[in-house]
């Protein structure tokens, strides 16, 4: 009877937090199996206890404790059941198997507030690292029959769970059906990162906007799949990735309609301005400075030609300096523990301020262009894109530098044309009414 | 049919690039009272000539021009389809020459010519390249991004106008017809509407639609000759390179911080001409690639754009570009012509023969 046991002893035998115990109910010998780190052992024993007591047959028995699990016929999947967190169990006689469903121990933190991204109204409930918290997040926000939920185990050494969320008559058949073939086309290759999804499903990476939108807040998600978007949800991934992603996504917020109608309006054109000052503003800054100055009134032009008296290098490597020290700052505030984090702000500030005017090395002009750029680039919605954003700005610099207010306009060429051309699974960033009718 | 607006906003576009740099200038070189006679007659024949078309196209539903001519024979294709390449190539070469010298006169004076080309070229190529259906929708983008500041524009310069110079409403002279700057001008005509016989079938349109997108191009014929002739006078006017753009470097808005509005004016409406560079080399491309196949389509693009741009250096000075220019006016009208003319001739033909094997 040994046989039936060893191997799993045998293949978890070098962790200290494996046990296996030996346990007489009455006459019957049971040998229990499992991971200390993943569930609570003396509690669960005592509910089994409960349930077995007074059982004489070992038929009986046998067939009480399947009712607690499931019968298991292979030894890999005892292997995976104790991964899980499950007690599994087995009798001196028989050739299999129970695994039983343990208490866990608490390793998930709640449901919390949103860390990332904060509203004004609207529900605060956020995603957690639980995927069945997550669903039943979804399934308390979208009451509806027609919420579909479709689960995968991806992954070939260490397999992940990952659900695919949507609305039966709102989303297309197409999108579900080519995501479901990708997803079950490539069940081996491994999924931890939004990269590997992407990969998955045949996206390339290498593109300047995200194809995901990432959202933590399940009213978010809700909404995406009412509309007729997909949403994947993925195990120990504390955020729900919506596809496809689109250009409305950086300025309009569904929490935007908590607001009366006239202050959703200013929100959003608020944002859009956003984006336009992050995107332009250093480019129109080198432009006006450096290329076309006659463009301003002269008296403009004038003081702005004063404010950078002194400065010795050209507008461009100005620009770049200051962007530079500005990219940084934003990058070691994310890095740094919270505690040190505004000592980051205060030095910034200081060096960005006031020393760096002082020393002659940026102009005035130029800090208030950089800072309006660093504010307006956080009235975008979702880091990603503003990220994306923060990309963006470059390409006008450059063009800037060498074409003036010419290359403003051929960045927004550029970039029109570039966000145009992006589709995700057919599906166009940009979905414009009068292209109905497209014969594809 | 579907309701679909990109071919006539984009239609609408390429006419807005192309009508407000040497079109007022070479209008008001070919005659000089009462202006409205010739553009009239220019907007008449572009009516006319786009009717003819979208008839012809209307025969072959779903087919684009390359492949109409095609079947139709190998003299059909080479007597229209060929002079048709040689007259987009022309034109891109013409134009990009052209609109670089302008921009660096207006607003890059230091800027060597070749970088703008350069620009101007890949720009275009960048967005041709991404095929057809992506440059259809980035034209609804820059609609969206740049109409306003053209209308706000053209409503500004109105500011300096004094309606005398209207006058003398008619005059009996029609010499403007056999004017070679004149002919010229059929570059904004014509240049537009050659285009939409390929844009079958990677997309639908109605005539209707492309109808009313004339109509509403129609009058910037009109706008961008009398802005200048109504500000200056069609004496001190006739002595200015680009009229329409002194005209609007002389607005004044006192509460804008910018001196210059027509920076943007004529930046937003280059951006239009590099929609219609894009349209240029996409077209040139595919009929490259119609003759010969085995290269890839993008590979053709980037020879389309190489040649180009190599012709382009080749062209020493403005005068010189005038006479390219002169010498080519004549291709493109018989281009202009022909091609509708021609595809009529087809569609009516085909239909015949329908109709006789249907009997």
């Amino acid at each position: 009877m040994d046989e039936v046991w060893k191997n799993l002893w045998e293949a978890f035998r070098e962790n200290d937090d494996f046990f296996k115990i030996e346990q007489l109910v009455d006459d019957l010998q049971l040998i229990f199996f499992g991971l200390h780190s993943l569930m609570d052992f003396s509690s669960t024993i005592q509910e089994i206890e409960q349930v077995v007591t007074n059982m004489r047959n070992e038929q009986e028995l046998a067939s009480i404790l399947q009712s607690l699990g499931q019968r298991l016929e292979h030894q890999e999947e005892a292997h995976a059941e104790i991964l899980k967190g499950n007690l599994v169990c087995c009798t001196s006689s028989k050739k299999y198997f129970i695994s039983i469903k343990a208490r866990p121990r608490t390793l998930d933190r709640a449901v919390e507030a949103p860390a990332n991204e904060t509203i004004l109204s609207g529900p605060r409930n956020s995603f957690t690292e639980d995927l069945s918290i997550n669903l039943g997040l979804m399934r308390k926000e979208l009451v509806t029959k027609d919420l579909i939920v479709n689960s995968f185990l991806i992954g070939e050494e260490h397999k992940k769970e990952v659900t695919l969320l949507y609305v039966k008559k709102k989303a297309s058949k197409k999108l579900v059906e080519s995501i479901t073939e990708h997803l079950r086309n490539k069940k081996k290759s491994n999924l931890e990162t939004m990269q590997d999804l992407m990969k998955l499903l045949g996206i390339s990476t290498w593109t300047l906007i995200p194809k995901f939108r990432i959202t933590e807040l399940p009213h978010e998600a809700s909404q995406a799949l009412t509309k007729g978007k997909v949403v994947f949800i993925i195990d120990r991934i504390p955020f729900a990735l919506v596809l496809p992603s689109q250009l409305s996504d950086m300025f309009f917020s569904e929490n935007d309609r908590n607001f009366l109608s006239p202050m959703t309006l200013m929100l959003r054109c608020l944002r859009v301005i956003g984006i336009f000052v992050a995107v332009l503003a250093p480019g129109l800054y080198i432009a006006l400075v450096s290329v076309n100055p006659e463009v301003l009134r002269i008296e403009l032009a004038l003081s702005i030609a004063q404010s950078r008296e002194g400065v010795p290098y050209p507008a461009l490597l100005e620009v770049l300096l200051m962007l530079l020290v500005l990219e940084l700052i934003i990058e070691a505030s994310v890095r740094l523990p919270k505690s040190i984090g505004p000592t980051i702000t205060m030095v910034g500030g200081i060096i960005l301020g006031q020393a760096a005017v002082d020393a002659k090395l940026v102009s005035n002009l130029l800090i208030i262009v950089l800072a309006a750029t660093m504010i307006a680039n956080s009235t975008v919605i979702g880091f990603q894109n503003s990220i994306s954003i923060r990309l963006f700005k470059y390409i006008f610099v450059f063009l800037a530098s060498i074409y003036g207010i010419l290359g403003i306009f051929a960045g927004l060429f550029i970039i029109c044309s570039y966000l145009s051309n992006i589709r995700t699974f057919d599906i166009p960033y940009i979905p414009l009414k009068g292209e109905q009718g497209d014969v594809i | 049919m579907a309701k679909n607006l990109q071919v006539p906003i984009l239609y609408f576009l390429l006419h807005l690039g192309l009508i407000f740099f040497m079109y007022p200038r070479n209008i008001i070189e070919s005659t000089e009272s009462s202006h409205w006679i010739p553009i009239f007659v220019a907007v008449a024949s572009h009516f006319i000539l786009l009717i003819l078309y979208l008839k012809g196209l209307s025969y072959f539903p779903g087919q684009s021009v390359i492949s109409i001519f095609t079947e139709a024979g190998k003299v059909y294709s080479f007597l229209f389809l060929l002079p048709l390449f040689f007259y987009f190539f022309i034109v891109l070469v013409v134009s990009v020459r052209a609109y670089s010298e302008i921009i660096i006169i207006i607003f890059l004076s230091n800027t060597p010519l070749w970088c703008v080309m350069a620009l101007l070229l890949l720009i275009s190529a960048y967005l041709a390249s991404l095929g057809i259906r992506s440059i259809f929708r980035a034209a609804m983008l820059y609609a969206l991004l740049f109409i306003p500041s053209i209308l706000f524009v053209l409503v500004f310069s109105l500011q300096n106008v004094d309606w005398y110079y209207l006058l003398p409403i008619w005059s009996n002279k029609f010499q403007f017809l056999t004017h070679p700057s004149y002919f010229k001008s059929f570059l904004a005509v014509g240049g537009g509407y050659l285009f939409i016989g390929f844009v079958q079938p990677a997309l639908s349109f109605r005539n209707k639609d492309i109808l009313l997108a004339a109509l509403c191009v129609a009058p910037f014929f009109f706008i961008s000759v009398y802005i200048p002739i109504l500000t200056f006078g069609q004496e001190t006017a006739s002595t200015m390179m680009f009229p329409f753009a002194v005209a609007t470097d002389a607005v004044n808005i006192n509460w804008l911080a910018f001196d210059r509005i027509t920076v943007f004016f004529l930046l937003c409406s280059i951006t239009f001409l590099m929609l219609f560079l894009t349209m240029a080399i996409f077209t040139t491309a595919k009929i490259l690639n119609h003759y010969i196949p085995s290269i890839h389509f993008q590979y053709s693009i980037v020879t389309t754009v190489i040649l180009t741009f190599i012709f382009c250096i080749f062209i020493p000075n403005w005068s010189e570009l005038e006479e390219i220019f002169r010498w080519s006016s004549l291709w493109n009208l018989y281009v202009f012509f022909t091609t509708p003319l021609l595809l009529l001739f087809l569609g009516l033909r085909t239909k015949k023969k329908g109709e006789k094997s249907f009997d």
